[in-house]
C-alpha cells in the first residue's frame, strides 16, 4: 500500500512531469542521447506533421515519405534546435524545406507544373488516375479548388495550406517561413490571388 | 477590377479585415455587381480550401520507421566513409602513377620528345651521310656553270662556303676540313676549266673532278691521320706485354715513316 501524498507533492510532480513533456525538454533528452524522448516528440507532432506534407504532396507514400525525411533531419540536427521556436514550427519548416527541394529537384513534377501553368485546362478534365466513386462524391467546384491548389508553384501552395487549410496565425507561418509577419501576410495574399486567378475560368460560371 | 480593390475583397472573403472595415463594406453591399461576383467566388474558393483540410487520411507511420531510416542513414553514411576512402586510394595510387610515369619520360632518350623540326635540325647537325648530299649536289651543280664559262670561280664556292657556314652546331674541325675541300675542289675545276677552250669542256670536266675527288681523299686521309695539331698519336701494336698482359701501345709525335696498310 502505497503511502498518502500531499496535494502539493503531486502538484509538483505533474509540473515535473510537464516539465518532462515539454517539447524543449524533451528536445534536450534526445539531444544527449535519449532515444525515447524523440519517440515522445514523434508521437507528439507526427500527425500535424503528416497532415502538412499530405497537402504538399496529395499523396500518401509521398507524405509519409516527407515525415521520414523531416524527422530524421530533425534528429540529426537536435543540436541546431533553439528554444525559442516552438518545435512544432521547426517541424512545419523543415518540412516545408524539403518539400521546396523536392519540387525544385524533381523534373517530372516541375515539367507538370510548367505543363499547368500554362493555361492548359487538361488537368481539369482528366480525371482518370482519380478513383470514380471519390469523383461522384466530391462536387465539380472542390475539385477545381483541390487541383487548382495542387498546380500552384510550391511557394503558393505552402503559405495557402498553412494559413487556409491548417489555419496558423501570421507570427508562426513568418517564423516557417523565415521572413517577417508583413511579409508573410503579402505572401499569403499574392498566393490567394494566384489561385483565384487559376480557379476562377472553371467555377466563375456557376455564379452567373 | 484593379488589384487594389480585388485585394480588399479577398481580405474580406477570408475574414481579414478588421471589424470596422469589414462592418463598412459589408453594409455598402461590397459594391458594384463584379464586385459582388468577386467575392462570392472567393468565399467559394475559402469554403473549398476548408473542406480540403478534412479529407486528410489516417496516417499510419510508426516510429520504427523513422527509427530504421536513422539506422539506415548512419550506415550509408559509414558506407560512404569506405567508399570516400577507397576512391582516395585510387587516386593516390593514380597521382604516384602519373609522377612515376613523368620521370620516366623526363629521362628517356631525347629523340623521344623532339618534335620533326628539331629532329630535322639534329639531322642536318649530326655528320652523317645525309649531311655530306649538299655538299655533293653541290659539286653537280657546278657542271652546267663550267660548262658556260670561266666565272664560276667567283660565285660558286662563296655560295657553298655560305651554306657550309649556316650550320649552326657543325664541329669547327669538321667545317674548316669541309671547307677546305670544298674550296680546293672550285679552284681544280675552275682552274681547268680556264685552261680549256669549248670544244674540251666535255673532257676536261672529268678529269677535274677526279683531281677534286683525289684531294678531297688527301685532306680526309690527313685530318684523320694527324688528328689535332700537337695531339701524340698511339699505335697499337699485336705484341703484349709481359707485365700487364696487354697490348703495346706506342706513342708517336709525327705520322711519317709509319706504314699503313694490310
Amino acid at each position: 500500500m502505497s503511502p498518502p501524498q500531499s496535494s502539493a507533492t503531486v502538484a509538483s510532480r505533474a509540473d515535473f512531469t510537464m516539465n518532462l513533456d515539454d517539447d524543449n525538454a524533451l528536445v534536450e533528452r534526445a539531444r544527449k542521447g535519449d532515444f525515447s524522448a524523440f519517440e515522445r516528440l514523434f508521437d507528439r507532432h507526427r500527425l500535424i506533421a503528416f497532415r502538412f506534407a499530405y497537402q504538399m504532396t496529395r499523396r500518401i507514400d509521398d507524405a509519409e515519405d516527407l515525415v521520414q525525411d523531416a524527422f530524421v533531419r530533425a534528429y540529426n540536427n537536435l543540436h541546431r534546435y533553439r528554444d525559442e521556436a516552438r518545435f512544432t514550427t521547426w517541424l512545419l519548416r523543415i518540412i516545408s524545406n524539403l518539400a521546396t527541394d523536392r519540387a525544385r529537384m524533381s523534373k517530372r513534377r516541375n515539367n507538370l507544373e510548367q505543363q499547368e501553368a500554362t493555361g492548359a485546362l487538361v488537368w481539369m478534365t482528366d480525371t482518370s488516375n482519380m478513383d470514380p466513386i471519390s469523383n461522384l462524391e466530391k462536387d465539380r467546384r472542390q475539385i477545381a479548388i483541390e487541383k487548382g491548389l495542387a498546380a500552384l508553384p510550391v511557394h503558393h501552395r505552402t503559405v495557402i495550406i498553412l494559413r487556409d487549410i491548417e489555419e496558423r496565425d501570421y507570427q508562426e507561418i513568418a517564423a516557417i517561413l523565415g521572413c517577417t509577419v508583413g511579409g508573410a501576410k503579402l505572401r499569403v495574399l499574392r498566393a490567394r490571388r494566384a489561385l483565384r486567378d487559376r480557379v476562377a475560368p472553371l467555377i466563375g460560371d456557376e455564379l452567373q | 477590377m484593379k488589384h487594389k480593390h480585388q485585394d480588399s475583397i479577398i481580405r474580406l472573403a477570408f475574414g481579414e479585415h478588421d471589424s470596422e472595415t469589414e462592418k463598412r463594406l459589408l453594409e455598402a453591399g461590397v459594391g458594384d455587381a463584379d464586385s459582388q461576383k468577386e467575392f462570392e467566388l472567393v468565399s467559394l474558393i475559402r469554403e473549398g480550401l476548408k473542406k480540403a483540410g478534412h479529407d486528410t487520411p489516417q496516417c499510419q507511420m510508426s516510429i520504427e520507421r523513422v527509427r530504421d531510416a536513422i539506422l539506415n542513414q548512419n550506415i550509408r553514411e559509414t558506407r560512404n566513409s569506405a567508399t570516400f576512402w577507397s576512391w582516395a586510394s585510387v587516386g593516390v595510387a593514380a597521382c604516384a602513377f602519373l609522377y612515376v610515369l613523368s620521370n620516366n619520360r623526363s629521362s628517356l632518350p631525347e629523340t623521344r620528345l623532339v618534335s620533326n623540326t628539331e629532329k630535322t635540325n639534329f639531322l642536318q647537325e649530326t655528320p652523317t651521310m645525309s649531311d655530306k648530299q649538299p655538299d655533293t649536289q653541290v659539286v653537280s651543280a657546278w657542271q652546267p656553270s663550267v660548262l658556260s664559262g670561266a666565272n664560276v670561280s667567283a660565285h660558286k664556292p662563296k655560295e657553298t662556303t655560305r651554306k657550309v657556314a649556316d650550320r649552326p652546331s657543325l664541329p669547327a674541325k669538321w667545317n674548316d676540313i669541309t671547307s677546305s675541300i670544298v674550296k680546293r675542289t672550285a679552284e681544280t675545276v675552275a682552274r681547268v676549266a680556264t685552261r680549256s677552250d669549248a670544244t674540251r669542256n666535255a673532257h676536261a670536266v672529268p678529269f677535274a673532278l677526279s683531281d677534286a675527288s683525289a684531294s678531297i681523299q688527301n685532306e680526309l686521309f690527313d685530318s684523320a691521320v694527324t688528328g689535332e695539331q700537337g695531339e701524340p698519336i698511339i699505335l697499337i701494336n699485336t705484341d703484349t706485354d709481359t707485365d700487364t698482359g696487354a697490348q703495346v701501345a706506342t706513342e708517336v709525335q709525327s705520322f711519317e715513316n709509319i706504314p699503313i696498310g694490310g
